[in-house]
């Protein structure tokens, strides 16, 4: 694996503060960066100060520019296809360690975020990986709650594992492959084909979402994180969804989701929009505004709806779940700040940052991390 | 500033520093900056930082409010 030094951190530095590099140097508290690199394990692995020589564990080696970078010891376990990249998990793992390391021992204390996120995500380029935050607004939660203890390394890796891609594609069959439990049931057996599908063809993550009956909760089966199954509340208000989307001869979006929501009568979602003074009467008079002057169309599935369901399960592992609850479905409702149900929450009053803020008191009082 | 060196380049810092009748400090910061200098040469290295920084920008500024 390929590690970052101090001179690299300066260099993403002069980017991310929009100054050159020998300001960037001048700001630079470098005790701070050899903390964060040494406890980061960086030191272990190889770098390459601008293509003259490569710093490896055993001393310096010369390096011809323009030669690619060289590689660590330790590193045979963790090559990827072609032994050109890491494995998935430990690019990830070792990308969370450089950023928990930037968090605890920042460099630059003023952009300590956005150091550690930009050090990380150069840190997977390097190695032959892309992450894709598709929803920034969990990659900063992940962030912040990895700043402040809440989520652990383990988790914030797993967490982003599941969203690297390669940098450039990989030949078919030859694609980054992340260890899964063997099939044991149907559900799994699915799961596993889907795997196949997205790694065969280095496509967009797919999901497979079964919303389930009353007496059978469902869920969505991603390629990466295999079944992750709704709770009883979600299961409920995604059948209400859909039958508020009938209803209203429309093709399901967000907007039928929020209602689905409020009209299940209960979970996180529910108490969490009481506490913020937001009823389903409200609510439905509002999305009846706000939809009310927009054509309806034939689709089944309004192109919004799906951001939300990818939304829904970032959020999920962004908090460390492995389950889908209905908090999960209203933060993901916020992923397009201009769908309806986003629109009609914000009209009243109940932003991303409150609903966020109202479930997290919730919690807080049942004195659970996580909720069903 | 303070910098935990290896035995062997601290030492011929020191000696670069005592020729040149300056302080290791100031010798380990030039020897960066040097490195910083060679590192923008590295247009893979540089490319990368930029393609990243513009996929990620909300993320970013996002960031940047929170610390702001």
């Amino acid at each position: 694996m390929i590690g970052l030094d101090v001179a690299d951190l300066v260099v993403i530095a002069g980017e991310v503060l929009g100054c050159d590099t020998g300001t960037a140097l001048a700001q630079a508290d470098l005790a701070a960066a050899e903390d964060a690199l040494a406890q980061a394990g960086m030191a272990r692995m190889a770098r390459s100060p601008g293509g003259t020589s490569a710093w490896t564990a055993g001393g310096m080696s010369a390096r011809a520019p323009g030669e690619a970078r060289g590689r660590g010891p330790g590193e045979a376990r963790g090559t990827g296809p072609g032994g050109a990249s890491p494995h998935r998990s430990d690019a990830a793992e070792a990308a969370v360690a450089l950023m928990d390391a930037l968090l605890r021992h920042p460099p630059f204390p003023a952009y300590r975020g956005q150091m550690a996120v930009a050090a990380g995500l150069q840190f997977l380029a390097v190695n032959g990986w892309q992450a894709n935050l598709d929803v920034p607004g969990a990659a900063v939660v992940v962030i912040e709650r990895l700043a402040s203890g809440q989520l652990t390394p383990v988790q914030a890796a797993s967490w982003l594992a599941a969203r690297l891609s390669p940098e450039s594609g990989w030949p078919a069959g030859q694609g980054p492959r992340r260890d899964m439990h063997p099939p044991r049931s149907p559900v799994a057996q699915i799961a596993r084909a889907v795997r196949r599908h997205y790694f065969r063809g280095n496509r967009p993550s797919p999901l497979i979402i079964h919303i389930g009956r009353d007496d059978m909760p469902g869920g969505v089966i991603t390629p990466v994180t295999g079944r992750m199954a709704f709770t009883g509340h979600a299961t409920k208000a995604l059948i209400l969804a859909r039958q508020e989307s009938s209803r209203l001869g429309r093709p399901r979006g967000p907007e039928h989701i929020l209602l689905g929501l409020v009209s299940a009568g209960d979970g996180l979602a529910v108490k969490a929009l009481e506490r913020l003074g937001v009823g389903p009467e409200a609510v439905r008079e509002q999305v009846e505004q706000v939809t009310g002057q927009e054509p309806s169309g034939a689709a089944p599935e309004a192109p919004q709806t799906l951001r939300v369901w990818h939304a829904m399960v970032d959020e999920a592992v962004a908090h460390g779940d492995d389950y889908i609850g209905t908090e999960h479905f209203l933060f993901a409702l916020f992923c397009d700040a201009d769908n309806a149900a986003a629109r009609v929450l914000i009209r009243l009053g109940a932003g991303e940052r409150e609903v966020r803020g109202a479930v997290a008191e919730l919690l807080a009082e049942s004195g659970r991390e996580r909720s069903a | 500033m303070v910098l935990r060196l290896d035995p062997a380049l601290a030492e011929r810092l020191a000696a670069v520093a005592e020729v040149e009748g300056r302080t290791v400090s100031d010798v380990a910061r030039e020897a960066i900056a040097a490195l910083v200098e060679a590192r923008r040469s590295d247009k893979r290295f540089i490319r990368l930082l930029e393609d990243n920084l513009a996929r990620h920008r909300r993320l970013l500024d996002l960031l940047r409010a929170d610390e702001s």
